[in-house]
């Protein structure tokens, strides 16, 4: 183990919880600020992941496409898309009670899941799709990590950035208002389903950069990197560890989530090979346990809501 | 060939709906969802199976204990879990579920491994009847007696038992329930106890028809959800119903679309469900 | 302020996890190995690693590596998971400083492991395990090397199986929805209809289901001659077969290698009796397979009739001999060094023999690796050139009946 072993994973590290990150401040959109539950977060990501992917990639007779487009062009549309699918899922299921929209997505999800290992005209199928370009790759050979990190920071930046403007907004207050007092808001004579929808397809939007960050940086997705576990639960477990409605508490909650998800793993392989099966199932039970205390002794996470702007909106 | 998907179809169907009319007596008086029902329904099938095959006790007995410990642990993931969650907001509650769900799955591969099991290592020969027109296993046929059985005693508890009668009110109207001087909390205990049984039943007659696994509970946790929305949310009878009707849809789609898209057979009635009537065909009007 | 011992001792925890590998570093060679111990191939990884461990402890009972050093297996588990699996590769290569790596198992982490972590990183990756035909077309730089063919290899020795020798006309298949599965399907398929025959049905499974009932009935509907069966044991292989027999679906049964395995006939021997299956196998004429099961028995037990444990045994074998011919655990001199050592027409060396090989890589002289799974070596892309064996169900047991070699 040398110095520079350790500072080359920190950035490996940092780039998945960057992009980790990024759907926790989605999520944080959906759920923090707007109280809406969506728990096919997998869905999103992959429609992001397998946008970008026949955007960039060259014409290939595997898969839909290869329309070769620029990287940032691919990050768009694979946000782009995200955004109309739920858009499409918000019409029936926005307007009644939380749960359904938590039931809707996770249906969604695995059918979303379905398509893509059946459909191969469109994903190529349980093959996936290899050799999704990273940007400017060729110039930059052996440090390229950095620059990909570069490019996460920056993403996060402009949502965080955004995120907090928006939620400070009018907009922002409003949104908040329904979470609170749903009631009162329909009485100020709000549009309360406009307000849920534009916060869960701006939400869905980040879940799809995201998704073509993911995929950009593997290179390569298959219909096995969109499980329920590692893509929504592992996201829920962060903002509910940093706090809802918290967009530096997202941050720290990705931060924190993915560093014990992946150092208990180094704990687990100095195990004798025996042991092994055992000790991994031991990790998720530690992870689930874990999880279940946060909620019990902190629901609120380690930061807590955050104090905006005051939450009454003016009617 | 229909008739054959339709007979299968019943069988799933039947073991859908005994899961289901616990999860929805549960979504409809504590007002959420809980997602590790379907887990808790592998848990039973394995206690049953550590009975049955570990301790070699006779299968009616593995059956009663599983069932038991099944109830057992639900109450126990009420009292630690649910029952102070449930003041907060629902979304934490599901979530706490969720997490309960890996919980449990990950103890069963801790303690049985990853491998599939099974109740007897032999096979059963179908019964054919007319050339080939239709086959069912002897163990289906007990399966479809015991969960009619089930389904009946449920009836009976719900309709002729104070406590039935409290369940179904406060599934109703928790408000209306407690000014009527109802022990809510002993109910909602009831309740969960109720739902172990029938879920474990579930379990155990799946496993009893196929194999067990650990994911089995997980995999139709969608199916059960779809059935209590398609019954109506906290509506027993409803859940039955939305339980066959899934179960029935789920292996007659194969005449029209690929089986690989099975799965997605219940979600897309849950879809459609939620867009026309998403109160549920015999649930009350949802807020 | 409880918030912030909360944080404190999550910091803590994460930080002595992630340091803790490297407290006991001492003066060793690393070879890293990328298997799964949870997920949908658990089942294969505990074998998997048994036979790289196997393959450690010849080495270092012989006078270690590099001039007596010893060989340190470091293993991370991929959870089955893309995820999981690229970020594992990621510890290997940069926390645990190796740069040599064997695995992963499916190919759907093999390949964003290699794409993102070890062929960047100047990492050899030698996976025991997947068959995914992408693998030799993609663009690795030379880092990517497998000792198990490609799945098209045994797709034509499982048709040919079921045309020339049992004589069907008519073959109905299942397979498995993964690369892997569908790998195979393409293949059969192919090859059966070059041979004459007709494919009455080509059916996906989603693993894990309890059951497949309707996927038979459309697999039996137009009444092939049997089922053609591409699955593992713990994703759903034996309950389809146990369904098919139970419903009188069907009688006749082709496996391939995931289905290699004795669980399958348990409680159904007298309906499996005389069934034939494929399977990667060692080439005719080496003893490497004898002296590898009796190795692996005084060292683990009975040996499980599971693939994948020979090959991770000969890929860590392999990459030890590149090392020792590199003189260096460098990423590139390995890759370089395993195109130099490894000859058709070198000096035999078997798998016992690992201080013979160290003399002739002295002496400057090439091997000719008698492994495991037969002799190892690798063309152009990377891929071994295997040989497909058949095998037969036997007084319910699972006994090897004769080799193809492409």
């Amino acid at each position: 183990m040398t110095l520079g072993g350790i500072f080359s994973y920190l950035v490996f590290f940092l780039i998945f919880t960057g992009i980790y990150a990024v759907m926790t401040l989605a999520l944080n959109m959906q759920r923090g600020f707007a109280g809406l539950f969506n728990i096919g977060i997998a869905g999103f990501w992959a429609v992001g992941s397998y946008t970008s992917a026949i955007m960039t990639t060259p014409p290939s007779a595997e898969h839909l496409g290869g329309y070769n487009l620029p990287f940032v062009l691919g990050l768009l549309a694979a946000g782009l898309v995200a955004a109309l699918l739920a858009f499409l899922i918000g019409i029936p299921t926005i307007k009644l009670r939380e749960d359904y929209l938590g039931i809707a997505t996770i249906g969604i999800a695995e059918i979303i899941r379905l398509v893509i290992k059946n459909e191969e005209w469109l994903s190529n199928g349980v093959r996936g799709i290899a050799g999704i370009p990273k940007p400017m790759a060729g110039f930059l050979g052996h440090n390229y990590n950095i620059f990909f990190l570069l490019i996460v920071v920056l993403i996060i930046a402009i949502f965080f950035y955004l995120s907090e403007k928006g939620i400070n907004s009018p907009w922002g207050r409003v949104l908040r208002a329904i979470r609170e007092e749903e009631e009162v808001v329909k009485a100020a004579g709000k549009n309360v389903v406009r307000y849920r929808m534009e916060a869960f397809v701006l939400g869905a939007f980040m879940m799809g950069v995201g998704g073509a960050l993911y995929a950009h940086f593997t290179s390569f997705i298959s219909p096995e990197a969109f499980k329920p576990m590692q893509a929504t639960f592992l996201v829920w477990i962060m903002l509910i560890i940093g706090g809802s409605a918290n967009n530096f508490g997202s941050l720290v909650g990705a931060l924190l989530t993915w560093g014990i998800w992946t150092g208990t793993e180094f704990l687990t392989g100095m195990l004798p090979a025996a042991y092994t099966t055992q000790a991994s199932a031991l990790r998720v039970i530690l992870i689930g346990v874990f999880l279940e205390i946060i909620l019990l002794s902190r629901p609120q996470g380690l930061f807590g809501e955050k104090k905006y702007s005051a939450s009454s909106s003016k009617s | 060939m229909a008739v054959q998907l339709f007979l299968n179809g019943v069988i799933l169907g039947s073991i859908i709906a005994l899961g289901a009319i616990g999860l929805s007596l549960i979504y409809g008086i504590l007002k959420f969802g809980h997602f590790a029902h379907g887990d808790l329904m592998t848990l039973g099938a394995y206690f049953a199976f550590l009975f049955k095959v570990q301790l070699a006790l006779p299968f009616w007995l593995a059956f009663i204990l599983a069932a038991m410990l099944t109830a057992l642990v639900a109450i126990i993931l009420n009292f630690v879990l649910y029952r102070h969650l449930r003041k907060r907001d629902s979304v934490i509650v599901m979530i706490s579920s969720v997490g309960a769900a890996l919980i449990i799955r990950n103890i069963i591969l801790l303690f049985w491994g990853p491998q599939n099991k099974f109740y007897d290592k032999a096979i059963q020969m179908p019964i054919i009847l007319g050339d080939g027109f239709l086959r069912i296993k002897e163990n289906q046929i007990v399966i479809l007696i015991l969960a009619l059985i089930l389904v009946i005693a449920v009836h009976l508890f719900l309709t002729r038992t104070k406590l039935g009668k409290a369940m179904r009110a406060m599934a109703d109207n928790i408000d209306l329930a407690q000014i009527t001087g109802i022990n809510t909390e002993r109910v909602i205990i009831w309740t969960w106890a109720m739902s172990g049984v029938l879920t474990a039943a579930a379990g155990i007659l799946l496993a009893f028809d196929t194999h067990l696994t650990p994911v089995m509970g997980w995999n139709l946790l969608l199916p059960l959800f779809a059935a209590v929305i398609l019954g109506g949310i906290g509506s027993p009878y409803g859940a039955m119903f939305g339980g066959l009707v899934i179960g029935i849809s789920q292996e007659m789609s194969t005449l029209v679309i690929s089986a690989a898209y099975k799965p997605a057979v219940a979600f897309t009635i849950m879809i459609l469900m939620l867009i026309i009537k998403p109160s549920g065909l015999m649930g009350k009007k949802v807020s | 302020m409880f918030k912030k011992r909360i944080f404190v001792v999550m910091m803590i925890l994460m930080f002595v996890s992630l340091s803790i590998s490297g407290v006991f570093a001492q003066d060793t060679v690393k070879i890293g190995t990328l298997v799964p111990m949870t997920g949908g191939l658990a089942s294969y990884g505990q074998f998997t690693r048994n036979g790289t461990l196997l393959a450690q402890k010849i080495i270092n009972d012989q006078g270690g590596i590099l001039g007596g050093k010893k060989l340190e297996l470091v293993n991370v588990d991929t959870q089955t998971n893309p995820q999981s699996g690229v970020d594992g590769a990621q510890k290997l290569v940069s926390v645990s400083g190796v740069n040599a790596i064997v695995g992963a198992l499916s190919s759907g982490v093999t390949i964003p492991v290699a794409e993102s972590v070890t062929v960047p990183g100047e990492v050899v990756l030698i996976s025991p395990a997947s068959t995914s035909p992408i693998l030799t077309t993609l663009d690795d730089n030379g880092y990517v090397f497998r000792t198990v063919p490609s799945d098209s290899l045994q797709g034509v020795v499982a048709a040919n199986l079921a045309s020339n020798r049992l004589d069907y006309d008519k073959l109905a298949i299942i397979y498995v929805n993964n690369d892997y599965g569908q790998g195979l399907n393409d293949a059969i398929v192919e090859q059966f209809e070059k041979n004459g025959g007709e494919i009455t049905a080509s059916i996906a499974f989603e693993p894990n289901k309890v059951s497949y009932r309707s996927e038979l009935m459309e697999a039996a509907k137009d009444s092939p001659d049997a089922l053609l069966l591409v699955a593992y044991t713990d994703d759903g292989g034996i309950t389809i077969i146990r369904q098919a027999l139970e419903n009188g679906y069907f009688d006749k049964f082709i496996f391939t290698d995931g289905l290699k395995a004795p669980e399958i006939t348990e409680g159904v021997e007298q309906y499996l009796e005389g069934m034939y299956g494929t399977a990667p196998t060692s080439m005719p004429g080496g003893n490497g397979p004898e002296i590898f099961k009796n190795l692996y028995e005084k060292e683990f037990g009975e040996i499980p009739p599971k693939p994948y444990i020979d090959t991770s045994f000969d890929a860590t074998f392999v990459l030890a001999l590149a090392i020792e011919k590199a003189g260096s655990t460098d990423g590139t001199a390995i890759r370089d060094a395993l195109g130099e050592v490894l000859s058709e027409d070198g000096m035999v060396v078997n798998i016992n023999e690992w201080n013979k090989a160290k003399d002739l890589i002295k002496a400057g002289q090439k091997i000719r690796y008698e492994g495991a799974s037969g002799p190892v070596l690798f063309n152009q892309a990377g891929d071994s050139m295997g040989a497909i064996g058949i095998w037969k169900i036997k007084d319910g047991d699972i006994v090897n009946d004769s080799v193809e070699v492409q």
